[in-house]
């Protein structure tokens, strides 16, 4: 496979493939690995159209990597509407390109008759960096702890952050991203501790809480529930945006960081918050080459320190400029971007459209379980309305990104006074309050810069909408 | 002032205002929540013709028929599929039962016939323990938002005052009507109730009581699939319905035949478990789909499971409620015959005097198929 579109060179990372498989696509034999999703083999083997939309029959490709857009729908062993993103590649699976709907056929899917029950006292949806600290504290102040998580592996947008992190040391300040779930699985007190990976947490019902594996669906009954569903990327409108090729800044990570498939040859990143201005260095460390930052404001959204190294490797940052269109038939040839003062276009020349321009909290699960929520812009847009313990109005408690955009050193504080206030909740526990009261002042003192007082501001307003039934 | 006020933003609410704009008339509809908000948005979207009673027949008929041309008088898309309605028959004294209400039908004018379990499989039903169906092409399927916004956005161009979040508190009556909200103040010559099983409630304001109740009823809808399935499949012993949308998926309700009436909507696990695997004896297919989404609402049922259309305890309250899961497929004849009402014309005086409040003082008997 040498002439695929896999990194093999990579400054920060190293790639454990594991074994090799083949697999069909649309009945042609094609090789990936065991541990890469259906969608990353496929782009490793140069395939970006993964479908066809049902009405115009444009068509879709990649887009989020993290199980959320449902851009990525294939047909699998004659399953339609797969999401190949998170769903792991195994030897001889046939995946079919998916025109419209898909046929619904007369087969099974291979479930057990009953529905299965267990109970725990903590449930945690979502293993990011607020659920694996709330399963820390949950499981060392002694309490079993079910961490469950759609995605194939544990650390939720961790495992791709290449970058060292900033913020306080019990923060891992200086840790890489990609090496933070195994220090917070190494906290976690392990006996306490059982993981479901691709599982998904669909309602909370009067008979249980429901979990969907591939083969059943289990209901739990827990204590106490923290939801940490983290976030989705915001799309933006241009034309052609539906084009393979555009993807979002994280699922380009996924691609590149996680399965180490270059998400394509040249980009053009569109936005200058953090997210553009890293995953743009991350391009490069892959291997990729940066066409263009382009950036509608007139300044620089993320840290002068990520987009100091951007401009340090001649990467252009173009402030006052959009996207207007992309190019491309069947996936992106190019890009015309615009100066919105002088109205000038450009032609771009490219194959790769990265879309890092906010991200919104997955509030979904919280609303069926009947958590009030409110559009607060400083926070991210529709949250989830929670109490100064991050406790909603439906009982749940809920942490990091779910509850609020920010970063993931927050994230961790968050989930952790989330898991000492649920605990509390189930009687005294030694010197509990006393360690929420130090996180919440590590909170305050990660706020306090420019960025942090949006947050404060939002948080302040959360509240008061909270507080006013 | 309004001379009319409509109390409930559902899809008869919204039928009777545009009606009565169509005719020129001035009318206010007020409802709690948004367009749909209640029942309306609930529902499976059925549209049928085969009742057992002979007067819901008829007027399910004429409903059926103005179905046909909604799109076009409404102007809007209204994701109308007629594809029947196919009612299996799960012994042969309920086959029995079906071929006297097929003759019924037929001799009203609904071109219903009986099933074998052949013409059964013909349609891509696995019959399983059905014995036979009876089934008429002139049912159908229909989107309940569509035609709601439809009815709604017509009557705002014909001048209809439509307020919603907006909430009755009070009304009394001297010589006229007097509506209090939690917002404003109106006066009226007539007032409709069209608040589904609260309709009960707004008849309570006004000293009159209505034989409704609440019953909760559950549906799922799947991912969206190519089509497949052409009738909407129903069966009223096991007392459940499934139908494919225009967009795809498949919308199926089922609902235990022993229910009590609740107000309680949420919706429960057990019932998309017993549900799927009611629909899986029928439609193999349904094992291998996902359930995307599901929902309750409530049934405004009444002792006989028919309407309520007409007066009720004043000359002028006119009701227009206890729709029994109903109310959808009724919806545009309902709007026609209760302007019509209100306007003084004789023209549906026939067809909707078997649905008086009235009635329930004479004594009743119950419709047969109610689900869907």
């Amino acid at each position: 496979m040498k002439d695929d579109r896999r990194i093999y060179e990579h400054p920060v990372l190293k790639f454990e493939r594991g074994k090799r498989l083949s697999f069909y696509l649309d009945g042609k034999p094609m090789e990936g690995y065991e541990n890469e999703t259906i969608a990353a083999a496929l782009h490793a083997n140069g395939i970006k159209t993964l479908g066809f939309s049902p009405k115009l029959k444009r068509p879709r490709g990649f887009f989020c990597g993290i199980g959320k857009c449902s851009s990525c729908l294939m047909r699998v062993d004659g399953y339609p509407n797969e999401r190949t993103c998170i769903l792991p590649l195994k030897e001889g699976m046939k995946v079919e390109v998916q025109e419209g709907r898909g046929r619904a056929e007369i087969r099974g899917r291979e479930r057990k008759g009953k529905v299965e029950r267990r109970s725990t006292d903590f449930l945690i949806v979502g293993s990011g960096p607020a659920g694996l600290s709330a399963a820390a504290e949950a499981t060392n102040m002694g309490f079993k702890t079910l961490l469950v998580d759609e995605n194939p592996s544990v650390g939720g947008q961790l495992i791709k952050q290449t970058h060292r992190f900033f913020g306080s040391e019990r923060e891992y300040a200086g840790t890489r991203g990609i090496d933070i779930p195994a220090r917070l699985l190494g906290e976690c007190a392990e006996k306490l501790l059982e993981i479901e990976k691709q599982a998904s947490v669909f309602g909370f019902y009067p008979e249980g809480i429901a979990i969907e594996k591939r083969d059943r669906i289990e209901l739990v009954e827990a204590k106490k529930v923290i939801v940490t569903t983290g976030a989705q990327e915001n799309y933006l409108l241009f034309e052609n945006n539906d084009l393979p090729g555009v993807y979002g800044a994280g699922g380009v990570q996924t691609l590149m960081n996680v399965y180490g498939v270059l998400p394509g040859k040249k980009a053009l990143m569109i936005g200058s918050g953090n997210v553009g201005l890293i995953v743009a260095y991350q391009l490069l460390q892959a291997g990729v080459e940066v066409e263009a930052l382009v950036e509608i404001m007139d300044h620089i959204g993320g840290y002068q320190v990520h987009a100091a190294k951007l401009l340090r490797q001649g990467v252009p940052i173009l402030l006052n400029h959009t996207i207007i269109r992309a190019l491309g038939d069947e996936c992106v040839e190019g890009a015309v971007i615009k100066d919105i003062k002088s109205g000038e276009e450009q032609t771009l020349a490219l194959d790769l459209i990265c879309v890092a321009v906010g991200l919104s909290p997955s509030i979904q699960l919280l609303k069926q379980a009947g958590c009030r929520s409110a559009y607060i812009p400083e926070l991210g847009g529709e949250v989830v309305l929670h109490d100064e313990n991050y406790k909603t109005d439906a009982g749940i408690f809920v942490s990091g990104d779910g509850s609020a955009i920010e970063e993931a050193s927050s994230a961790m504080i968050e989930g952790r006074i989330a898991a000492i206030s649920a605990a509390l909740e189930l009687g005294e526990i030694e010197g509990a309050v006393e360690k929420r009261r130090e996180l919440r002042e590590e909170l305050r003192s990660l706020r306090s810069c420019r960025r942090g007082e949006k947050i404060l501001k939002g948080e302040e307003k959360l509240l008061e909408v909270y507080n006013e039934r | 002032m309004s001379k009319t006020v409509i109390i409930g933003g559902g899809v008869n609410g919204a039928s009777i205002a545009y009606n009565l704009a169509k005719l020129g008339e001035s009318v206010t509809l007020i409802e709690r929540g948004y367009i749909t908000d209640g029942a309306t948005g609930k529902c499976g979207g059925g549209i049928r013709t085969q009742f057992t009673t002979e007067e819901t027949c008829r007027i399910a008929l004429e409903s059926s028929k103005l179905f046909d041309s909604l799109a076009e008088e409404l102007a809007c898309d209204i994701e109308l599929r007629k594809g029947g309605y196919l009612i299996l028959a799960h012994s042969d004294k309920e086959l029995e039962e079906f071929k006297e209400n097929v003759r019924m039908q037929n001799s009203i004018g609904v071109p219903s016939r009986i099933l074998t379990v052949k013409e059964i499989e013909a349609f891509g039903v696995e019959p399983y323990d059905a014995v036979g169906a009876s089934f008429c092409k002139m049912d159908g399927v229909a989107n309940p938002f569509k035609v709601s916004f439809g009815y709604r956005d017509r009557a705002k161009e014909l001048g209809a005052d439509i307020r919603t979040h907006e909430e009755v508190r009070k009304i009394s009556y001297n010589g006229g009507f007097e509506i209090l909200t939690d917002k404003n103040n109106y006066g009226a010559d007539f007032v409709v109730n069209a608040a589904g099983y609260e309709s009960k409630k707004i008849a309570d304001m006004l000293g009159v009581s209505l034989p409704i109740e609440p019953y909760k009823h559950e549906i799922f809808a799947t991912e969206a699939m190519d089509h497949f399935l052409d009738p909407m499949l129903m069966s009223f012993s096991k007392n459940f319905y499934i139908s494919q949308t225009v967009r795809g998926e498949l919308v199926g309700g089922y609902s235990p035949l022993e229910a009590e009436p609740t107000e309680d909507l949420t919706p429960t696990l057990s019932f998309a478990i017993r549900a799927k695997k009611l629909f899986e004896e029928h439609l193999p297919q349904i094992k291998s789909l996902r359930l995307l989404r599901q929902w309750a609402g409530a049934y405004d049922m009444t002792p006989d499971a028919l309407p309520i259309l007409g007066p009720a305890g004043y000359e002028r309250f006119i009701q227009a409620n206890g729709f029994s899961g109903h109310g959808f497929m009724l919806s545009p004849f309902v709007g026609r015959a209760i302007a019509s009402m209100i306007t003084g014309s004789e023209r549906y005086r026939d067809l909707v005097s078997s649905f008086s409040f009235e009635r329930f003082k004479r004594g009743v008997k119950r419709e047969k198929g109610v689900v869907g």
